[in-house]
């Protein structure tokens, strides 16, 4: 098993099922953890329920000033920072013409600025350890048009290309950038949906099921590895076929 | 950091097919799945070689076989289920790389580069289905797995590599093709694109030294990449971790494929690798 033992991750959203679980599976393997979340009481639990290896900051990855208080967090509890998961996000279905500005906005806020402000602050952190690996949750939907989901597949796009320009800037310092394009993964965030899309969304996937969250967490586990040692800028859809 | 040399065991009992697996990113696919559990065949064309890596690494065992030659690969694959009566892997990395001219290539030049690069994948692939769907059919694995080695060159292609690049970015679209169509009967295939490796192959493309050093200023890590940096990928995606990820082409290049890094430019922003 890949050890990430005497290894700072950061991971945001962890409140939420992906995050939750790419939180206890880089714990399992080692490392320490920083959880981050607008939502501190399932935050706190399960940095809690995870132990001394983990803290909880309470953030909105939007707030340039969160942003420092989780990197102060994550030097002060554990002396470095190696990995940072970008996962935090919104999503919700909504058509180009009934997307309103500050419905864009906030799609932009947290999907987009909260990715660039994540990979800069970082950065100096990362330099001082001699170098990281960052990893961006993008989307299917980051791949390809969706046609129900506008401004959430516009902010995707742009974790893509943030992601490319970041490991062109970064590659000097030995820091590592790669996104993960995760398909229909069976989390809470899929409950919103309106009746019928999750059976509609399972049928354009060729592999004909929803994937689970630690599908993607092995996958983020393994960018984050030496395994992956020479992958920067590369795109892994974890998505069951459905970007064909 | 951790080391790259993992002690895991994600193969145990598995049967994993690499052809080409006489060198470079083959050689290092087939010692990583033996240490990791698998029985592994490898195929080449050069006996010395084959019979050194299958003398050097227990469980390897070579057979000669050329990809281009139908008969010959299906009768390893009887051979294959006769012996250990399933096959969980497939990796296609047998190939070969030649840098021509487009003005004047010949035809056999292309012909020998497509034929080897895609065509072999095809006969592998389609030849060892089979087995690979009676294996899941059995019980024997949750899913099987095909891996091809496409490059770099799939993807954008340098000058002198226009028939190379044809066969390897067709061998995306064999990918794709055979990913949709394979997964219900839960074989997965996916897809690993290298950029400059530093193996036997790279070498003979990369020429002089100053040549070289112009190949390694165009890769933003700054270095080459190991074969084994490559294996790794192939383990990961070949294995029980990655049971979500099917037709995927996972680039591993140090960041070679993306755009706009002419060296002055760095220059300009204080920015060199």
């Amino acid at each position: 098993m890949t050890s990430f033992s005497g290894l700072t991750v950061i991971v945001t959203g962890a409140a939420g099922a992906m995050g939750e679980q790419e939180a206890r599976m880089f714990a399992e393997r080692g490392a320490n953890v920083v959880l981050t979340d607008v939502r501190t009481d399932e935050g706190t639990d399960i940095a809690d329920d995870i132990g001394k290896s983990a803290v909880f900051v309470p953030h909105d990855v939007s707030s340039e000033s969160g942003w420092n208080t989780v990197i102060e967090t994550a030097l002060s509890a554990f002396g470095s920072v190696n990995v940072l998961v970008n996962n935090a996000a919104i999503s919700k279905a909504i058509k180009l013409i009934d997307t309103d500005v500050d419905t864009f906005d906030l799609f932009y806020r947290i999907n987009q600025l909260g990715v660039y402000l994540g990979m800069k602050s970082v950065v100096e952190p990362m330099k001082a350890a001699g170098g990281g690996s960052i990893i961006n949750i993008s989307s299917v939907a980051g791949l390809r048009g969706a046609s129900t989901l506008f401004a959430y597949s516009a902010s995707k796009w742009a974790v893509r290309g943030m992601t490319q320009s970041a490991a062109l800037e970064l590659a000097r310092f030995k820091i590592r950038v790669n996104a993960v394009f995760p398909g229909v993964i069976d989390t809470p965030m899929n409950a919103p949906n309106p009746p019928g899309m999750n059976d509609v969304l399972v049928k354009t996937t060729p592999l004909r099921r929803m994937g689970e969250s630690h599908e993607v967490a092995e996958a983020v586990l393994f960018l984050a590895s030496p395994g992956a040692s020479f992958a920067t800028g590369a795109e892994l859809a974890v998505d069951g076929g459905m970007s064909i | 950091m951790t080391s790259l040399s993992e002690s895991r065991r994600r193969f145990d009992g598995c049967v994993a097919l690499v052809t080409g697996g006489t060198s470079g990113i083959g050689a290092a696919a087939a010692a990583r799945f033996a240490a990791e559990g698998a029985r592994v065949l490898i195929t080449g064309r050069n006996d010395a070689r084959g019979a050194e890596i299958a003398s050097s690494h227990d469980n390897v065992h070579f057979h000669h076989v050329d990809v281009t030659d139908r008969a010959a690969i299906d009768a390893l694959v009887t051979m294959i289920g006769a012996t250990f009566g399933r096959l969980d892997v497939v990796v296609n990395s047998a190939g070969v790389v030649n840098a021509r001219p487009f003005a004047s290539m010949s035809t056999h030049h292309w012909h020998e580069m497509i034929d080897t690069n895609l065509t072999g994948a095809f006969h592998v692939s389609q030849s060892a289905l089979p087995l690979l769907r009676s294996t899941v059919a059995d019980g024997k694995a949750p899913s099987t797995s095909i891996v091809n080695l496409s490059s770099l060159n799939g993807l954008r292609v340098d000058p002198g590599m226009s028939a190379y690049g044809s066969a390897k970015a067709a061998l995306l679209a064999l990918t794709e093709g055979t990913a949709i169509e394979l997964i219900e009967s839960g074989v997965r295939v996916n897809c690993v694109s290298p950029g400059a490796i530093d193996t036997p192959m790279s070498s003979s493309t990369a020429g002089d030294k100053k040549n070289a050093e112009a190949f390694t200023s165009a890769i933003p890590a700054g270095r080459y990449g190991t074969a084994d940096e490559v294996a790794a990928v192939i383990l990961f995606l070949a294995s029980q971790e990655a049971p979500f990820i099917v037709g995927a082409n996972l680039v591993i290049d140090g960041g070679a494929t993306l755009p706009s890094r002419h060296p002055d430019l760095l220059n300009m922003f204080n920015m060199k690798p």
